[in-house]
C-alpha cells in the first residue's frame, strides 16, 4: 500500500502542487485573445478564400474599394476607393482612390494596386474570383476590363450595364481587398502571383497586420503604426486554436479568453446568466434550407411540396433548441438587407398537409429519406421533422453523415430531402438569386450551371430569366420590384423550402465592447474593440 | 583444425544471424507499412468524401470543380493514383496538406515532438503507477485493496477520455485555479525558445527559460494525468494477471518454505519472472498512448499529430490521414523491435 500511495501522491498531488502558482488568470489590457476554431485555416490571401474563420482574420489585414459599416449594414460606404463615377451607357465605372493612404509597408496605396489586386483575384479563380464573375469581370477579359489611368484612378468596363448598386455591392466583399502590389511582386514565385507569400504573410492597409501563425494553435495579429483610420484601442488580436465548444466556454468563464465564436445555443443559454460575460447577437444573411429532390417521382408533384411547407414546425424550432441562434426566414433573399421581403406564406398546418396529400393521391402517406450533417443544428431539425412528418404518415429515414458526405450525396442527386445551408458572400440580392433560381435549362451531367436548380432538379425559365435581367436593372425601385415577383414565385413553387436565417452569438467578457459582424460571411470588424 | 575452423566460423555465424534478423525486421517493416498504406488508401479512396469540395467550396463553378479534380490527380483511374502515390512514399514525399497546404512530411515533423512528448510521459506514469498497483493487487490478491485497485482499473478504462478531459479542465482550471488550461503552452510563452527537439520541456531548458519549462511542464499535466490512467489502468490489470500465475508456481512456494521474505518473493523471485511479459504490455501501451492521443489531443487543443489526423478525417485530406497512418505504423513496427531487443536482456533464453 505505502508504495502505491507514495507513487500516486507524489506523481500527482505534488505536481499540482508545484505548479500551482504558475497558472493564472485574465488577459493583458491591451491584447484581445479569441477562442476560435482555426484548424481549417490554409492562407491568409484575400484571393483564396475557402473557409470562414480564415476570411474573418484577411478582413482585418486588408481595406477594400468598399465596406459595409456598423452604421448602415445595408449600404457599403467607400473606403480605400473615395468615389466613382459611372458612365452613360452603364459599362464603365471610373476609380478615384482616396489619397494619402499608405500599406502596413509605408507604400503608397494606387490605382496600380487596385488594378494588380482585382486582376489577381480573376486570374487565381477561386470563389472571390467567381464572385467578380457575377459582374462579368473574369479571367479571360480581366486585361482590358481594368485599366490604370492614374496614380489616383483606374476604370472597370463590364460587358453589361448591371446595375450600379449591385457592382458597388459586389466591391464591398472581401475580393475588393487591395494587396501591396510592390511587396507581392517582390515575392512572387515562378507566377504564383505571391499565392506562396500572402499564404503567410499579410501586405494590405487594414487595422491590423499579420505577426504570426502558428496552424493549428494561434494566429496573432499586431497594430498596423501605418493605419489612415484612428489607430485601434487593441494592439494585439490572438485567436487561439479551440477545436471544442466546451473548452471554449471553460477558457471564456475563467477569463483566459476574452471572447469565444463556436458556441451552440445550449451554451450560450447557460452562459448568458454569467454576470462576467455579454451575449452580443447579430443578424447574418445566411439560411438554413429543406432541399427537394424532383427527380423523385413524389417531390415532383406541387401538392406534395406544398404539403411539405405545412409539416414544418418553424416557430417550434425557433423557440427551443435554435433559440437566439436562428430565425425563421421563408424567402432566399434574408431580412434586414435591400429587397428582403420578410413575408411568411408558409403555416404549419397537420390538417392541410393531409388535403394536399390526399390531392395527390398519397394519402397513405410515402417513405423520404432526409440527408443530415451531424452538426449543430441539423440532427435536431431533422428530428423535428421527422415527429412532424409522421403525423401525415410521411416516414423519414435520417441518413446523418459528416458536412462532406452529406454535400456529396447532394451534388450527386442521391437523396430525396437534403437539410442544407447557404451563406452569402456580398449584400445584393443577385448572388443568392444566382444560387438558388438561376439555372442553365441543362439538367445532364454537362451542365454549365451546376447550382441548387441544378441539383434539385427544378428549373423554371421564366423566373431565372427574370433573375438573371433583374441585376441590369439600373432603378432602385424596379430593381425592388422584380425580386419581389421573383421571391414570390419562388415561394410559391416550392423547389426548396428556406426555414431560417442565422443569428450569430457571440460571447465576451462583459468590459469588451465595439466587436461588429455585419450580414455578409466576412464583414467581421475587429477595429473599435475596447476593452 | 576442427576447433580452428568453429573458432572462425562462430562469429560469421553469428554476424549472419544479426543480419539476417535484420533483414527479417525490414521485410517485416516494409510489409506492414505497404499493407497499411494500400489498405489506408482504398478506403479513403471508398468512402464518400469529396476531397475537391474540401478544397474550393460547395459552390464552385464546373470549370473550377473539374480543374481542381484535376490538379488532385483525382480523374486518374485508382490504382494509378496509388502508384503515384507510392511512387512519392518511396522517394519520401508524403505529398501536400488539403488542410494546411503544406507538405504532409513538414506537418508531421512539426507534430509529432508534441504527440511524442504527452505520450511518452503518459507512458511513464502509467508504468510507474500501474506496475506496483498490479503487483499490490496480486499480492492481496482477493482482499480489499485487490478490489479496490481492480474496480479503480476498470474505471480508468471504461470512462470516456473526453468526458474525464472536460471534467479535469472543469474541476483543476476554472474552479480550483490549479492548472492551466488547454493548449501546450500559454499563449504569451509561444514561440519564445528555438526548436531543437521539438520537446517544450527539453527545448525550454536548452534555452535557459525556466519560465518556458514551468508553463510547458503546468501544461502538460492535465493531458498527462488522463492519457496515464488509461495507461494505469490497463498496465495494473495486465500486470496483476502475470503475477497472480507466477504466485501458484511451485519456486513460490519452494521459496516461502525456504523463509525467504515475502517481499523478496514478491520483486526478486515472481515479479522477476514477468518482466517479459510487462515490457510488452508497456511497449504496446506506448503505441496505444499514440492513438489514446486523439480525443486527448482534441480536449486540450494539443497540437500534435492526434488532432491532425482528426483535421485532416473531417476534410477529407486523404494525403494527411495516410500519413499519419504511416507514421503511427513505423512506431509502432519500432516499439515492436525494441521491445525484442529488451526481451535479449531481461530473458537470456530468447537470446
Amino acid at each position: 500500500m505505502s508504495v502505491m500511495r507514495s507513487v500516486l501522491f507524489g506523481a500527482l498531488l505534488g505536481s499540482f502542487a508545484i505548479v500551482a502558482p504558475l497558472a493564472q488568470a485574465g488577459t493583458p489590457s491591451d491584447t484581445l485573445v479569441v477562442a476560435r476554431n482555426i484548424g481549417s485555416i490554409k492562407s491568409f490571401d484575400p484571393a483564396a478564400f475557402s473557409e470562414y474563420a480564415g476570411a474573418e482574420i484577411i478582413a482585418s489585414l486588408y481595406d477594400r474599394l468598399f465596406e459595409i459599416e456598423p452604421s448602415d449594414p445595408k449600404t457599403p460606404a467607400p473606403r480605400l476607393a473615395d468615389r466613382w463615377e459611372v458612365s452613360a451607357d452603364g459599362l464603365t465605372y471610373r476609380f478615384h482612390m482616396r489619397q494619402g493612404v499608405t500599406f502596413s509597408s509605408g507604400n503608397p496605396v494606387t490605382a496600380n494596386d487596385a488594378v494588380y489586386s482585382l486582376k489577381r483575384i480573376a486570374i487565381i479563380g477561386q470563389v472571390p474570383g467567381q464572385l467578380l464573375s457575377q459582374i462579368g469581370v473574369t479571367k479571360a477579359n480581366c486585361a482590358e476590363a481594368l485599366q490604370v489611368v492614374s496614380d489616383q484612378e483606374f476604370t472597370m468596363t463590364l460587358p453589361k450595364p448591371y446595375s450600379p448598386d449591385l457592382v458597388i455591392k459586389v466591391l464591398s466583399a472581401g475580393l475588393s481587398s487591395v494587396v501591396d502590389s510592390k511587396v507581392v511582386k517582390e515575392h512572387e514565385k515562378d507566377g504564383d502571383l505571391g499565392q506562396a507569400y500572402l499564404a503567410t504573410h499579410s501586405a494590405g492597409a487594414g487595422p491590423y497586420v499579420l505577426r504570426a501563425w502558428l496552424p493549428s494553435q494561434s494566429v496573432t495579429l499586431q497594430r498596423n503604426d501605418k493605419f489612415w483610420r484612428p489607430a485601434p484601442k487593441i494592439k494585439r488580436i490572438v485567436f487561439r486554436h479551440t477545436a471544442e465548444p466546451s473548452s471554449q466556454r471553460i477558457l471564456l468563464e475563467k477569463g483566459d479568453v476574452d471572447m469565444a465564436r463556436d458556441l451552440p445555443a445550449d451554451q450560450v443559454a447557460e452562459m448568458a446568466k454569467n454576470p462576467d460575460l455579454r451575449v452580443d447577437s447579430f443578424s447574418r444573411a445566411a439560411l438554413n434550407y429543406l432541399a427537394l429532390n424532383q427527380k423523385n417521382k413524389e417531390l415532383a408533384k406541387p401538392q406534395i411540396r406544398e404539403a411539405i411547407t405545412h409539416l414544418i414546425d418553424f416557430d417550434g424550432m425557433e423557440s427551443t433548441f435554435l433559440k437566439g441562434q436562428r430565425k425563421v426566414q421563408q424567402s432566399f433573399w434574408p431580412s434586414g438587407l435591400d429587397f428582403a421581403i420578410d413575408t411568411r406564406p408558409y403555416t404549419f398546418d397537420i390538417e392541410a398537409a393531409k388535403k394536399l396529400l390526399a390531392e395527390a393521391g398519397d394519402s397513405n402517406g410515402l417513405d423520404l429519406k432526409l440527408t443530415v450533417m451531424n452538426s449543430f443544428p441539423y440532427p435536431q431539425i431533422a428530428q423535428s421533422l421527422q415527429s412532424t412528418f409522421a403525423k401525415v404518415n410521411v416516414r423519414l429515414t435520417l441518413e446523418t453523415s459528416d458536412f462532406l458526405t452529406a454535400m456529396n450525396r447532394f451534388r450527386a442527386h442521391e437523396f430525396d430531402l437534403v437539410l442544407a445551408d447557404w451563406g452569402t458572400s456580398y449584400p445584393d440580392i443577385n448572388v443568392n438569386a444566382n444560387w438558388f433560381v438561376i439555372g442553365s435549362g441543362d439538367l445532364g451531367p454537362d451542365a454549365s450551371i451546376k447550382t441548387i436548380p441544378w441539383r434539385t432538379g427544378y428549373y423554371n425559365a421564366e423566373v431565372s430569366k427574370m433573375a438573371a435581367d433583374a441585376a441590369l436593372i439600373a432603378d432602385k425601385d424596379k430593381r425592388a420590384a422584380a425580386y419581389k415577383t421573383i421571391q414570390e414565385r419562388f415561394q410559391q413553387e416550392y423547389p426548396m423550402i428556406i426555414m431560417f436565417q442565422y443569428v450569430d452569438q457571440v460571447v465576451q467578457r462583459a468590459n469588451v465592447k465595439g466587436f461588429f459582424i455585419g450580414p455578409t460571411f466576412d464583414a467581421i470588424s475587429y477595429e473599435g474593440v475596447t476593452k | 583444425m576442427s576447433e580452428a575452423a568453429a573458432a572462425w566460423l562462430r562469429p560469421r555465424r553469428r554476424a549472419g544471424r544479426t543480419a539476417k534478423s535484420l533483414l527479417a525486421f525490414v521485410a517485416a517493416l516494409a510489409t506492414t507499412l505497404l499493407g497499411l498504406l494500400v489498405a489506408t488508401f482504398i478506403l479513403g479512396r471508398v468512402i464518400p468524401h469529396d476531397p475537391v469540395v474540401a478544397v474550393i467550396g460547395d459552390n464552385a463553378t464546373p470549370e473550377a470543380y473539374a480543374a481542381m479534380r484535376s490538379k488532385l490527380g483525382l480523374d486518374q483511374p485508382l490504382l494509378t493514383q496509388l502508384g503515384i502515390y507510392l511512387d512519392n512514399v518511396a522517394h519520401g514525399d508524403l505529398g501536400i496538406s488539403l488542410v494546411t497546404s503544406r507538405p504532409v512530411a513538414e506537418d508531421l515533423r512539426a507534430r509529432m515532438p508534441a504527440t511524442m512528448e504527452l505520450a511518452t510521459l503518459a507512458t511513464i506514469f502509467g508504468a510507474l503507477v500501474g506496475i506496483p498497483a498490479g503487483v499490490l493487487a496480486a499480492a492481496r490478491h482477493g482482499r480489499l485493496t485487490d478490489q479496490l485497485v481492480r474496480v479503480a482499473a476498470l474505471l480508468g478504462y471504461s470512462v470516456p477520455v473526453f468526458w474525464l478531459g472536460l471534467l479535469f479542465l472543469l474541476v483543476f482550471y476554472l474552479k480550483l485555479d490549479l492548472l492551466p488550461g488547454p493548449g501546450r503552452i500559454s499563449v504569451w510563452n509561444q514561440g519564445i525558445v528555438p526548436t531543437v527537439t521539438g520537446s517544450l520541456l527539453v527545448d525550454s531548458l536548452l534555452a535557459g527559460e525556466t519560465d518556458v519549462f514551468w508553463d510547458a511542464a503546468a501544461h502538460l499535466v492535465m493531458p498527462v494525468t488522463i492519457l496515464g490512467l488509461i495507461a494505469v489502468a490497463y498496465i495494473c490489470r495486465m500486470t496483476r494477471g502475470f503475477m497472480l500465475y507466477q504466485l501458484k508456481q511451485e519456486y513460490v512456494l519452494t521459496a516461502t518454505v525456504k523463509g525467504a521474505g515475502r517481499l523478496r518473493i514478491l520483486w526478486n523471485h515472481a515479479f522477476r519472472n514477468t518482466l517479459v511479459q510487462v515490457v510488452t504490455i508497456v511497449a504496446l501501451n506506448s503505441g496505444l498512448a499514440l492513438e489514446g492521443a486523439v480525443l486527448t489531443e482534441a480536449v486540450f487543443d494539443w497540437p500534435g499529430i492526434g488532432s491532425y489526423a482528426t483535421e485532416a478525417l473531417f476534410r477529407a485530406d486523404m494525403n494527411g490521414v495516410l500519413g499519419v497512418t504511416l507514421l503511427i505504423g513505423v512506431v509502432f513496427v519500432i516499439i515492436n523491435a525494441l521491445t525484442d531487443l529488451a526481451y535479449r536482456f531481461l530473458d537470456p533464453r530468447v537470446a
